[in-house]
């Protein structure tokens, strides 16, 4: 009797440690998955700030943070399986998106380089252009006044 | 007109025409300095300041589905991860403080996150029921409700009375800090957004 009493017990608790892990697991890896949403928008933030097309990113980035409010509402709900299961996906989503926008910043670093050097380049011809046609027209100016004045002298005889 | 006037003239006009030349070079390290805000606003179910509750009838049964639509807007300058977040208050409990940016004390019921783009807006229908509501003498309790199908455990209680009220406040994640904060900096002040609607409990 105190054998199947202890059993019982036994059982009971076993029970209630694995709910108590399944929950904590649960709770770990949703924590997870908001710091890597975080990231992946910090990332596409920058991706943003330095000039880069964030047009795709931005979808991708919805369906993370639609993953990781998923896992939550499950995880407040009581299904952890869910709620572990969509937390990867959001990790798994916020991974690809952080990659990308990497990648994307290495390009738009590049354009942004090019931008400049090309601007500074028209900037200084146009200016050097500019320079040399107003010599020109001081020189036109400047001859055109000159032979005013020598028309103007009287003749000596 | 004599030759130095046209040769001032003519050094002038140059001038001008290199300070164009490089004026792109110039704006591009300008920074932007207009303001940044939000906007947040709860709609009725057909998304106009309308029908908040079935029949306009703020008196809300157990187990009655209540619709809105959730309107936010964006005018930050930049990309922002907003968290909008839900709170069941009775009348007593403070709401939010509008001049210093504190949000309410009061547990969050409920919590929408998403992103906007600058100049974005964004409609998100909401609903929600009373599921768990005790009513004694002189205590309405609301033990729990349903959120967009999401079981909310509250527990938020009204002495004499029977009327509570939803707080909604927009969160704002700070790229500074990495974190999420009540309201945005918009140059050396702090603004915030949040709304409230009132609605009775009935047995």
């Amino acid at each position: 009797m105190f054998t199947l009493l202890g059993l019982v017990v036994v059982v009971f608790l076993s029970i209630n440690y694995c709910y108590a892990a399944y929950e904590t697991e649960a709770s770990v890896k949703l924590d997870a998955a908001g710091e890597y949403v975080e990231l992946a928008f910090l990332s596409v933030n920058d991706l943003e700030r330095m000039g880069g097309d964030i047009s795709s990113l931005v979808v991708d980035l919805k369906e993370a943070i639609q993953y990781f409010d998923g896992s939550k509402h499950a995880l407040e709900s009581g299904d952890f399986t869910g709620s572990v299961l969509l937390s990867r996906k959001a990790v798994s989503e916020s991974e690809e998106i952080i990659y990308e926008a990497f990648n994307l910043k290495q390009v738009a670093k590049i354009k942004s380089g090019n931008l400049l050097r090309n601007q500074v380049i028209f900037s200084s011809l146009y200016s050097l252009l500019i320079l040399v046609l107003g010599y020109l027209f001081w020189r036109f100016i400047k001859s055109y006044y000159i032979r005013q004045i020598m028309r103007a002298k009287p003749e000596v005889r | 007109m004599d030759l130095d006037d046209w040769r001032l003239v003519i050094v002038t006009i140059c001038i001008v025409l290199v300070i164009i030349a490089f004026s792109p070079l110039i704006f591009a390290y300008i920074p932007d300095e207009g303001e940044r805000f939000f906007a947040l606003a709860i709609l009725g179910e057909n998304g106009m300041a309308e029908k908040y509750f079935p029949d306009d009838d703020a008196d809300v049964e157990r187990g009655e589905n209540i619709k809105w639509m959730l309107y936010v807007y964006s005018h930050s300058g930049e990309l922002s991860y907003v968290s909008i977040r839900f709170k069941l208050l009775n009348s007593t409990t403070s709401a939010p403080n509008s001049t210093f940016c504190r949000a309410s004390a009061a547990p969050v019921v409920h919590e929408i996150n998403t992103i906007l783009l600058d100049n974005e807006t964004l409609l998100i229908p909401v609903q929600w029921s009373l599921q768990g509501v005790r009513i004694s003498e002189n205590r309405t309790i609301i033990e729990s409700l349903m959120f967009n199908e999401n079981p909310s455990q509250v527990h938020v209680e009204a002495f004499d009375e029977n009327s509570f009220r939803f707080v909604i406040e927009l969160w704002v994640y700070d790229y500074e800090s990495m974190e999420f904060k009540f309201g945005w900096a918009s140059g050396d002040e702090q603004n915030c957004a949040w709304n409230q609607i009132w609605f009775n409990v009935l047995g």
